[in-house]
């Protein structure tokens, strides 16, 4: 492990804020599907991307979180006939989760590199 | 992918996802699963993600509710002055003494004797497989008052004397024999030891331990013509051990 990496490690472990790898799929949901992240869509960007099914109750319970910690905000749409009367729950990702997901995706990045196996893009 | 384009998601599911909805706070949920069992989904899709739905909200919920638990403000923070810390510990060691002592009198030495409940005999030959280990048997005989035939008193409540353990970490036997006077209302009013045959001279309390129990027995009164008369007993006490 090169010696940057593993003060960066330590630099990250020093932050208490962590994202659980469903965590970081569900934001990146987020930010591909803009203004029309919805409970639906955001399982199907999942789905699609990952090959799983996705239950949407995890899905809801991971956005919550990230709301909790400020990553993450939501609000409400207007109530509709084909939705049983309820209405959806529109969620956008603040500057603050956008900062992580950044770190993250550098993070990741500078853990990939170096390692033979995962050189070349090939599964 | 069954029932496509069926009109409504199955009822029992959805009947629970309403029951649970306003628990859970998660509306925008149910309405992303009716909007996509109206887009395709299957049944068994909708029930399993209302399954799922349920159990992750509930889980949820308690998680946060634990949550808000631990970030309740601390209690004030009580600084306790030196003699006073001193005091309340002592207090707690005392308590803890206290109770340790009773659970080791209670449970460790009742664990160690093998009868823990003595058997007790009344009446001639009694002492008929009478033998116990570690624990005394008591019989009573002979009952009278001078030469008349009475209506002797008849024991109705008989405590065993204790075998102290230092009695049986020296394995004494033997017997104690003692004259017990017995008042009219059925007390004990007074004893008198008038044998003691024990296998050794370190006696270990045993002549004090039943001279002491018998004073607590208490009796059915003797009768002369159906009064109730002050009568005299003698008690035999036997310690036995299984090594005998």
């Amino acid at each position: 492990l090169p010696l940057f990496d593993f003060f960066i490690i330590i630099e990250y472990m020093k932050n208490p804020i962590y994202l659980s790898d469903f965590e970081l799929i569900a934001m990146l949901a987020l930010l591909r599907l803009r203004d029309n992240a919805y409970g639906v869509p955001i399982a199907r960007e999942i789905e699609e991307q990952t090959k799983r099914e996705v239950k949407l109750g995890s899905v809801y319970a991971a956005l919550e979180r990230l709301e909790e910690k400020g990553f993450v905000v939501s609000e409400l749409g207007e109530p509709t006939q084909e939705r049983g009367g309820r209405a959806k729950r529109y969620f956008r990702v603040t500057s603050q989760g956008l900062r992580l997901v950044r770190e993250t995706q550098q993070t990741l990045i500078k853990l990939w590199r170096g390692v033979p196996e995962l050189e070349g893009g090939r599964l | 992918m069954t029932e496509v384009g069926s009109p409504d998601p199955p009822k029992l599911a959805t009947w629970l996802m309403e029951q649970f909805s306003p628990l859970l706070q998660n509306a925008p949920l149910a309405g992303d699963l009716v909007e996509s069992f109206k887009d395709g989904r299957s049944s068994n899709w909708y029930c399993r993600q209302v399954f799922w739905a349920i159990l992750i909200g509930l889980l949820n919920l308690f998680r946060r509710g634990w949550r808000r638990l631990r970030a309740t403000p601390p209690m004030k923070e009580v600084r306790m002055s030196r003699p006073k810390l001193v005091g309340s510990l002592a207090i707690v060691l005392v308590a803890l003494v206290t109770v340790g002592w009773w659970a080791t009198k209670t449970f460790w030495l009742a664990a160690q004797s093998t009868h823990p409940t003595p058997m007790i005999f009344y009446g001639s030959g009694a002492m008929e497989g009478g033998r116990c280990f570690g624990c005394p048997v008591v019989s009573v005989s002979e009952v009278y008052v001078g030469d008349t035939q009475i209506k002797g008193p008849v024991p109705v409540s008989m405590h065993v004397p204790h075998y102290t353990p230092l009695a049986q970490k020296n394995k004494v036997w033997g017997a104690v024999v003692a004259l017990v006077d017995v008042d009219a209302s059925g007390g004990v009013a007074g004893v008198k030891l008038t044998k003691v045959d024990l296998s050794s001279s370190i006696s270990a309390g045993l002549e004090q331990g039943v001279n002491n129990t018998l004073l607590t027995w208490k009796f059915k009164p003797a009768t002369e013509k159906g009064k109730p008369v002050p009568a005299t007993v003698q008690a035999q006490v036997n310690f036995f051990f299984d090594s005998l």
